[in-house]
């Protein structure tokens, strides 16, 4: 490629003044300038880094305090910022005018790379369009809910919006790598009031009326422990409960409370309230130590008159998260519209979901609660024209690196 | 790793050596063009192993292989290879035969020194086939700025050290040129093809991040470069020093942002 000649500008105060902003020297200038300013917001703190920063350095506050009036501590949103960018606008919108004069002028691979080069300049008029929409009309916020719960609003920085629909969340899922076909174990944190996986068992024998009884592990259910054929009485009956559930046993040395270490059944225990005829206890069982009972302190219990194991085969809740990196999080939801569905779309990370406008990106979970997600929701009215901006470039760009030349070698 | 790749990975490293020797020999040699034709055999055969082990790897991944520290150097290292075997300028500009050997053979070697070649699994926002065209985008475009500042370097020592009228500094000027305007678009279509993931998975096409900060610094240099070069007739060592500051954004862009910048910042939080 040989280097083009530039047109001269005219004479007339328009023609001047058109001639700088298209000028390729006012043009590299500017770039430079806004390539400093690039510089120096990525180096700097910007934004809510700046607080942590100076809690770190107290003896920069001063110095931030005058970065923070120029608008260095914001720098990609600041006035003059903004106003480089709408500079840059005028100077591109300029040159691309001029381009369309020297396109009409010439023929064969010199039109074909002006057109090229006024298609990549135009496409910036694009992309910097459409991030002006967003700025003026986009919207962005949150939406946090529970498995089963339906929300007609996000949350934004200073308060909510309406959701011109409602959005229901039918299921949450974490798949994790190599267990992708599995289904999740049943979750939550031990206190829920039921739940059960096969194997847990909990078998109960009173030697005095020579009975035993295998009951399923079931949190908060009341097992009756009475000789067969006879009627349950105050007299010949025991009451087991199974209050909590802890897949590792641990006991916190500081408070003495009982933890779980992990969310792996290392060390299952089941903590059982106990009720008979002159005898009323509480105890841990462990199903690795069947012999080792213990009262809420810590301390063994007295042999009571039932003796009683838990037999676990990998714990009750295998584990509250799913073990193994995480592969993915999904949403199932439902779009709501007077009172009927009428959407039904999975949403996870790399895809999206979009309806009406607004876009459900899958962002957050609580691996203490994992009934609860976070979608962002997004309203961009800006990104078909950013997105034609890209593609303008992408073809321009094309035609004025290789179209062109290639043509060019043609013609010679 | 598996023994296929590490013997296609180790053969790809040996086959860049002794392309280097090639080109360093013919670079002193009386009878170029034969040698030449062995310089670039021996590329082709080397790049081809190379990717061989990467679709091995992208079948055992069960993903394209482009996602930590050290699958990027192999790519950054194939594209170096691929870029100045698809440009004409290896004919012209022999001494542009040893660098590419060479940085292809070191960066194999930096890799799998210094960085885990174990194939781990990917975190949910990466699981996406934007990451492929994203990182292969970049990457070409970055062997071709890769290629064209070593072209800038080797043209201000030539130009020092020769007359004006230097022939071989005249191609090596061209060949700045030249891969720069590929390389630019390659770049482009990377920053592009990253917004439009990002918007994929977060709803927001552009956030000012270090990184993307620093590959839109990176852009800015070189349509400084494409302007001076290509509207103002800028040539020889402004253009090179231009270059030569485009692909230190490059590098900058590619290690320093991670170690320096978010270093800064997780210092600062
Ligand atoms: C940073 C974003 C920009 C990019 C990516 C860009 C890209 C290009 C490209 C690819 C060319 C064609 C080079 C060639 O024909 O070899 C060009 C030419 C040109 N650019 Fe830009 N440009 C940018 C910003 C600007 C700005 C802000 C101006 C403002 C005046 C400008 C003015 C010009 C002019 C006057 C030409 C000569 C056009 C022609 O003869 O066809 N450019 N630009």
């Amino acid at each position: 490629m040989n280097p083009v000649t530039v047109e001269t500008p005219s004479r007339s105060f328009t023609g001047m003044v058109s001639g700088l902003f298209a000028s390729v020297k006012f043009a590299v200038t500017l770039v430079v300038i806004i390539t400093a300013a690039c510089v120096v917001g990525s180096v700097l703190p910007q934004g809510t880094e700046v607080a942590a920063y100076l809690e770190r350095n107290p003896a920069a506050s001063g110095r931030f305090a005058v970065f923070g009036k120029l608008g260095l501590t914001h720098v990609f949103h600041s006035w003059w910022f903004m106003g480089l960018l709408a500079v840059f606008s005028v100077s591109v919108a300029t040159c691309s005018a001029r381009r369309l004069a020297t396109a009409r002028r010439t023929t064969g691979y010199a039109r074909v790379r002006s057109l090229g080069s006024m298609t990549t300049h135009i496409s910036l008029l694009c992309i910097l369009a459409g991030g002006i929409i967003r700025g003026m009309w986009g919207e962005k916020g949150d939406i946090e809910f529970r498995e089963g719960e339906t929300k007609g609003f996000f949350v934004v920085e200073k308060g909510w919006r309406p959701l011109p629909f409602a959005l229901h969340l039918a299921k949450f899922e974490i798949e994790t790598y190599g267990q992708e076909n599995k289904p999740r174990g049943s979750r939550g944190t031990g206190g829920a009031a039921s739940g059960n996986a096969v194997g847990e068992r909990l078998v109960v024998s009173w030697p005095e009326k020579k009975v035993t009884a295998d009951f399923p592990v079931q949190i908060g259910i009341e097992r009756v422990l009475a000789p067969k054929d006879q009627a349950v009485t105050a007299e010949n009956s025991f009451h087991v409960k199974v209050l909590q559930y802890v897949p590792d046993f641990s006991v916190d040395l500081q408070t003495r409370q009982v933890r779980s270490r992990s969310n792996r059944p290392n060390n299952p225990a089941i903590y059982v309230a106990i009720v008979g005829p002159g005898y009323q206890n509480h105890r841990w069982l462990f199903a690795k130590f069947p012999g080792f009972n213990t009262r809420p302190g810590g301390s063994p219990t007295e042999a009571g008159p039932l003796t009683m194991t838990y037999e676990s085969q990998g714990g009750m809740r295998a584990a509250a998260m799913p073990s193994g990196p995480i592969k993915s999080f999904k949403s199932s939801l439902k779009i709501v519209e007077d009172g009927k569905v009428v959407r039904d779309r999975t949403v996870e990370v790399n895809s999206p979901f979009a309806y009406k406008g607004y876009t459900f990106f899958q962002t957050g979970y609580n691996p203490q609660d994992l009934t609860w997600t976070s979608l962002q929701v997004v309203r961009d009215p800006g990104v078909p024209i950013v997105y034609a901006g890209f593609a303008l470039m992408l073809a321009g760009l094309f035609t004025v690196v290789y179209v062109s030349p290639r043509m060019a070698a043609r013609e010679a | 790793m598996d023994p296929d790749m590490e013997l296609t990975f180790n053969l790809s490293l040996v086959g860049y050596l002794a392309a280097s020797l090639f080109a360093a020999i013919n670079l002193f040699s009386k009878n170029r063009q034969r040698l030449a034709t062995v310089v670039t055999a021996t590329l082709i055969a080397a790049v081809t192993v190379q990717t061989v082990y990467m679709g091995l790897r992208w079948i055992a991944a069960e993903r394209a292989p482009f996602s930590n520290m050290f699958e990027s150097l192999v790519l950054f290292a194939w594209a170096v290879v691929v870029v100045h075997l698809a440009l004409r300028i290896r004919l012209d500009v022999p001494v542009l035969g040893v660098v590419t050997a060479l940085f292809a053979a070191l960066t194999l070697a930096y890799a799998s020194t210094f960085f885990e070649s174990a194939i781990k699994p990917l975190m949910p926002a990466l699981r996406s086939n934007w990451l492929a065209v994203h990182v292969f985008t970049c990457f070409m475009g970055y062997g071709a700025f890769a290629l064209a500042s070593a072209a800038s370097v080797a043209y201000l020592i030539v130009a020092r050290a020769g007359a004006p009228a230097n022939g071989t500094a005249a191609a090596l000027d061209t060949a700045t040129a030249k891969t720069i305007s590929f390389g630019f678009l390659f770049l482009t279509a990377g920053i592009i093809t990253g917004a439009v993931w990002a918007n994929s998975a977060w709803g927001t096409y552009w956030s000012w991040d270090p990184k993307e900060t620093w590959s839109l610094i990176t852009w800015f240099i070189y349509a400084v470069f494409m302007h001076c070069r290509f509207m103002r007739g800028w040539s020889g060592r402004r253009a090179a020093w231009v270059s030569i500051a485009g692909f230190a954004s490059v590098v900058f862009t590619y290690f320093g942002v991670n170690y320096l910048l978010s270093g800064l910042h997780s210092y600062a939080k």
